[in-house]
């Protein structure tokens, strides 16, 4: 039972902090704290080929699998898992491109910035939403999924297409009737030209709506102006109060971009106490070749902003769920290891307004991964072989994620980023990584308090 | 730290379940 027998896992990883120690397993995420004296004895009892058994911390590491008998295949445990894990994409959310106009131009907006020079906007007609419709109940029937099966309507602005949308929410409510499946809608929204019919159908249809402001007027006109170069805080704040005053709470998605970080209290004090604001998300800025470049300083100081935002949440408003940290504390405290963050790896499709059927509106743009239409009728995306290579990407199937202590908790970021910046979805999404490894560290010495 | 009320890919998973699965079933086919 000494170091002759056993090994440390190569999931075995050591926090540290002051006199303190965290030892973990970054596929498990079992946590061992101690103090950096206790460790070392410890540690040098272990390789010395000392008695596990005989030494209280060395018995928690085998009972949580940081020391593993040193015939312990892990190479084929982890095998197994993937068997387990990777069985092709499982369609659960259709996110349906309304259209690619927007009555804003937002300076680092990845719609319009992966578009060529010559590029059409288009509008979605009738006929494609409801072929859309038809496509999305056709794959999702028979499936179980943790989740709602989702539709997501969305731009450019989806709101300039309104009328198609009143017909798409109707012809779901047809096939909701016919199939027994409850389906959840959402729209995406710039909120500036909602109107009271819009939210008379946003409470009847229970639809989820999501306004996107960044934060107070500063920070949000810095980058979120119209045609004219004005500023649409006033507008998207007005939707907000409007929403609440019919009574229903929107949330709000927000990209933190550098001028926003020096003002994230005040702006999430703006948000949740002024506006009220209970569900909100921030985005870093996307990367867009050309234009959006990958910035490690950046990177690095969205990711103290989001955990700080963090903070302040857990101390002053334990009511509000921010989602780029609340879901990794939520699945942290649970045990649960996060697959992939990515909707589009296995459970989402994409429709272009003209009815092409890809994987990430990331990729509207260039319309890369956009290989069919909604009209193909034998078309299943879910055996297409494109949609089956991204069902696979996940941090346990990227060697190099392998050995990361943020393994469980990171979600892999970003397929599309990993493309732009390293040329392959398998490679790491490097924008994301420095989120991902701070928060791992947050979420160890957060949980010991 | 605590748990938020949820308002994001929906596939999680207990691993250390799934391991013990998979310890048991080596084992089991290994006698």
């Amino acid at each position: 039972m000494s170091s002759s027998v056993y090994k440390y896992s190569r999931f075995f990883h050591c926090f540290t902090h002051e006199d303190q120690v965290c030892l973990y397993n970054a596929l498990t995420m079992e946590t061992v704290y101690t103090t950096a004296d206790k460790f070392e004895q410890a540690k040098c009892l272990f390789e010395t080929g000392w008695h596990v058994g005989n030494n209280s911390i060395l018995r928690k590491m085998f009972h949580h699998n940081m020391i593993v008998p040193k015939q312990q295949d892990e190479e084929f445990i982890l095998k197994e898992i993937r068997k387990t894990l990777f069985s092709g994409p499982k369609i659960r959310v259709m996110v349906l491109h309304m259209t690619d106009f927007c009555d804003l131009k937002c300076k680092y907006c990845f719609i319009e910035g992966g578009q060529s020079s010559g590029y059409r906007r288009q509008v979605m007609s009738f006929e494609t939403a409801k072929a859309a419709v038809d496509k999305f109940f056709n794959i999702i029937q028979g499936h179980e999924t943790q989740k709602s099966p989702s539709v997501v309507f969305y731009g450019g602005e989806p709101l300039l297409n309104w009328e198609t949308i009143k017909y798409a929410l109707l012809d779901i409510e047809q096939k909701e009737k016919e199939t027994g499946i409850n389906i959840d809608k959402v729209i995406i929204t710039n909120g500036t030209i909602l109107n009271d019919e819009i939210i008379e159908f946003i409470k009847r249809y229970n639809i989820q709506i999501s306004v996107s402001l960044d934060g107070i007027q500063e920070v949000n006109d810095a980058n979120r102006i119209d045609l004219h170069g004005e500023g649409s805080f006033n507008r998207a704040v007005k939707a907000i109060k409007c929403l609440m005053g019919n009574g229903v709470t929107p949330a709000v998605s927000c990209v933190m971009a550098k001028e926003g970080i020096p003002r994230v209290d005040d702006s999430i004090r703006f948000l949740i106490e002024d506006l009220r604001i209970k569900g909100l998300g921030f985005n870093h800025v996307s990367i867009i070749p050309g234009l959006n470049f990958y910035d490690p300083a950046y990177e690095e100081q969205f990711a103290d902003a989001i955990l700080h935002v963090q903070d302040v949440i857990q101390r002053q408003y334990p009511f509000v769920y921010e989602r780029r940290m609340g879901h990794k504390v939520n699945m942290f405290l649970d045990k649960l290891f996060i697959k992939s963050d990515c909707t589009g790896c296995g459970e989402q499709f994409s429709v272009s307004p003209l009815g092409e059927i890809g994987i990430c509106q990331g990729y509207m743009g260039s319309r890369k991964t956009f290989r069919k239409t909604v009209f193909d009728s034998e078309y299943n995306p879910e055996e297409d072989p494109v949609f089956v290579e991204w069902s696979k990407r996940s941090p346990l199937n990227i060697e190099k994620c392998l050995a990361c202590p943020a393994l469980a908790t990171c979600g892999g970021g970003c397929p599309r980023n990993a493309d732009m910046i390293n040329g392959s979805i398998w490679e790491p999404d490097s924008a994301f990584c420095h989120f991902a490894k701070k928060a791992q560290t947050w979420l160890i010495w957060r949980n010991q308090e | 730290m605590k748990k938020i009320e949820k308002n994001e890919a929906s596939t999680t998973v207990d691993i250390r379940k799934m391991i013990e699965a998979i310890k048991k079933e080596s084992s089991d086919n290994k006698k």
